[in-house]
């Protein structure tokens, strides 16, 4: 049967692809897996190998040609076989389209499992049973769902009814525990924490923040910002504005470990936590204290969606010099977060509460957060740690130069 | 196994992969030396690995590329002591000397979210964060590989891909002496395209810092890049 060779989609962001270079020639075999044809998408030159063995039927893009992804670059089969009908199909396909849904002949991804032999068994998975295990399990009055097959496709048998029968009647086992494997974003999450948590040196420092006028900043001006940029900033955003504006103004704060040294950075780049369900990723927002509210509010909004639909860029995530992290929606009143090396801080916030406050003598209703700055005491001292939150405590008590 | 010799390598803590400094090594012998790598990371008896390295001068011409963007033939750049190959990989004429840092990432991208494109992206997201600790806002150009600062072009970008393995990678001009590309158009551009390090801050720059960052920011970006929700989608 001929089988066809097609520009393969090398990532998510590929179009299109040019031949190279023929490395078989027409009428030549080849095995499964060998390289046939190279191809080149930006400056990457890729190997692409046979998806069967047979011979090379048909050069149907010749070198130099660029194909859209799937596009038919050659046919392979046995010597003879009519590839009149894939030639003329091909014929009809559009040669300078868009994205062409990709052909699967990459191997599936590792994740994919077999079921196996004693595998347990999926929820809502039909239980296959033998007569005779069947009758055996009831006479012993015996849940089979409790009872692990070890036949064709974890079809019960007889053995393992009398196993369960042995040991005593009940399975040995009924709910296995989910298993969160330490690969792919755990792996990174688990890696990344553990490593800041042996060797930072951490120290935390609190502070409650009066955030009474940025709540009535945000009622009276939120509006009139939402018609200004087309999105009404969150309390995150406006403390996300603070944070950049008092790192500009704190630069030793705004540093990295890196090279042989201690790396003061001029650019204020904003990391943010975004909760994925399972892990999370800090998003950077680059050059945050030059933005404008609005702006910022956007670029935390549109690198949060990319976030949680899987799709940020390298560039996303690279090269933040601090980071914010919010779990005050959560209900969350105070906490100590870790640093997101090879960052020197991390401030977490709380919840905003309506607390009593002693002002000159009276007790006041006023919206109070805390603020948790964690710091590593390596790169950075005490002193202007504590500098840093008080102006942060200040720019958010008074935000009128919010615009 | 590699000979290692006076090869350095450093593991990096929490991450499972490893930097290869070569110091200065001839085009040819490190070309080997990925070749090899390359062998053993598909065999997984290695992991990923950076290879740093420095070329004495030479000139290295992407496979089907137009001899036209080199100025001089190989017989004379011999005789102006430049190496020439032809050689596997994406990307166009290319000119390595000392002062230039070349980095060639051996990585498995079936760990990386097959996505070779989205690798080209973080190979750039590394160099440019590099760049930033040294005050130099280096920028990626879309449709034009590489780094650039101002117009100008720091870091040349070119990988090969062998069943999901990459090799070759990028050249980032630290001190190069940027006559020495008047030999060929690089990547088909005017040679005056090309700016380092050196030429921007307008003072010397520490390759060793620059390997060291480069390492950092090799390790840091990659491992964010996994964690940005890519990891085994494509």
């Amino acid at each position: 049967m001929a089988t066809r060779i097609d520009m393969p989609q090398l990532g998510l962001t590929m179009e299109k692809g040019a031949i190279l270079q023929w490395i078989r020639a027409e009428g030549e075999q080849v095995t499964k897996g060998q390289p046939v044809v190279l191809i080149q998408t930006e400056k990457v030159e890729y190997e692409v190998e046979a998806p069967a063995a047979g011979t090379l039927l048909k050069v149907v893009a010749k070198e130099g040609e660029e194909l859209p992804v799937g596009g038919l670059m050659g046919i392979l089969g046995q010597p003879g076989e009519d590839v009149s009908a894939l030639l003329a199909a091909s014929a009809a396909e559009p040669r300078a389209a868009g994205p062409a849904p990709s052909k699967d002949n990459h191997e599936p991804p590792a994740t994919s499992q077999e079921p196996g032999a004693g595998t347990p068994r999926q929820p809502g998975e039909r239980i296959k049973i033998s007569p005779v295990a069947k009758k055996l399990a009831q006479e012993h009055g015996i849940d089979i769902a409790t009872i692990a097959g070890t036949g064709p496709e974890r079809r019960i048998v007889r053995e393992d009814v009398e196993r369960v029968i042995a040991a005593g009647g009940a399975a040995p086992t009924t709910a296995a525990p989910e298993v969160i494997p330490l690969s792919g974003i755990r792996k990174v999450i688990f890696d990344r924490m553990g490593q800041s948590w042996r060797e930072a040196a951490q120290v935390t420092l609190f502070a409650d923040a009066d955030m009474t006028e940025v709540v009535r900043l945000r009622q009276a001006k939120g509006a009139e910002w939402e018609r200004r940029f087309g999105i009404k900033p969150s309390y995150s955003d406006l403390i996300h504005m603070a944070v950049a504006r008092a790192l500009r103004e704190a630069p030793r704060i705004n540093c990295r470990l890196g090279g042989q040294g201690v790396r003061i950075r001029k650019e204020v780049n904003l990391a943010f936590a975004v909760d994925l369900g399972e892990g999370l990723v800090a998003a950077v927002i680059k050059n945050a204290d030059k933005k404008s509210v609005g702006d910022l509010a956007k670029a935390a909004q549109e690198l949060a969606g990319r976030a949680r639909s899987g799709r940020l860029a390298p560039d996303d995530v690279a090269d933040g010099t601090f980071t914010v992290t919010n779990l005050g929606g959560l209900g969350v009143e105070s906490f100590t977060p870790i640093i997101n090396p090879p960052q020197a801080g991390i401030l977490g916030i709380g919840r905003i509460m309506e607390k009593p406050v002693v002002l000159g003598g009276d007790i006041h209703i006023r919206s109070m957060m805390t603020l948790s700055l964690v710091f590593d005491h390596r790169l950075i001292d005490g002193a202007p740690a504590a500098k840093f939150l008080a102006k942060v405590k200040e720019l958010l008590e008074q935000p009128g130069w919010i615009g | 196994m590699l000979a290692m010799g006076t090869v350095r390598i450093e593991s990096r803590p929490g991450t499972a992969w490893q930097v290869l400094n070569l110091g200065l090594e001839p085009f040819g012998v490190a070309l080997r030396r990925q070749e090899e790598l390359v062998h053993q990371r598909l065999l997984g008896i290695v992991p990923d690995t950076l290879i740093l390295v420095e070329h004495p001068p030479v000139v290295t011409l992407g496979r089907a590329k137009p001899r036209g963007n080199l100025l001089l033939d190989p017989a004379m750049l011999a005789a102006q002591g430049v190496e020439f190959f032809e050689i596997t990989r994406g990307g166009d004429a290319t000119y390595h000397a000392p002062g230039q840092l070349v980095g060639y990432p051996i990585f498995d991208l079936r760990q990386h979210g097959r996505d070779v494109l989205r690798f080209c992206r973080g190979m750039e997201a590394a160099l440019i964060a590099t760049l930033a600790e040294f005050g130099i806002a280096g920028e990626a150009v879309p449709g034009r590989a590489g780094v650039w600062v101002h117009g100008k072009k720091i870091a040349s970008l070119g990988i090969s891909v062998r069943r999901w393995i990459t090799f070759h990678g990028f050249a980032l001009n630290v001190t190069t002496d940027l006559a020495g590309f008047q030999v060929i158009r690089p990547c088909g551009e005017d040679p005056g395209i090309m700016t380092s390090m050196a030429a921007i801050l307008q003072r010397p720059v520490s390759m060793d810092e620059v390997r060291r960052i480069v390492a950092e920011r090799f390790a840091e970006t990659f491992s964010l890049m996994e964690a940005s929700g890519q990891t085994g989608a494509v």
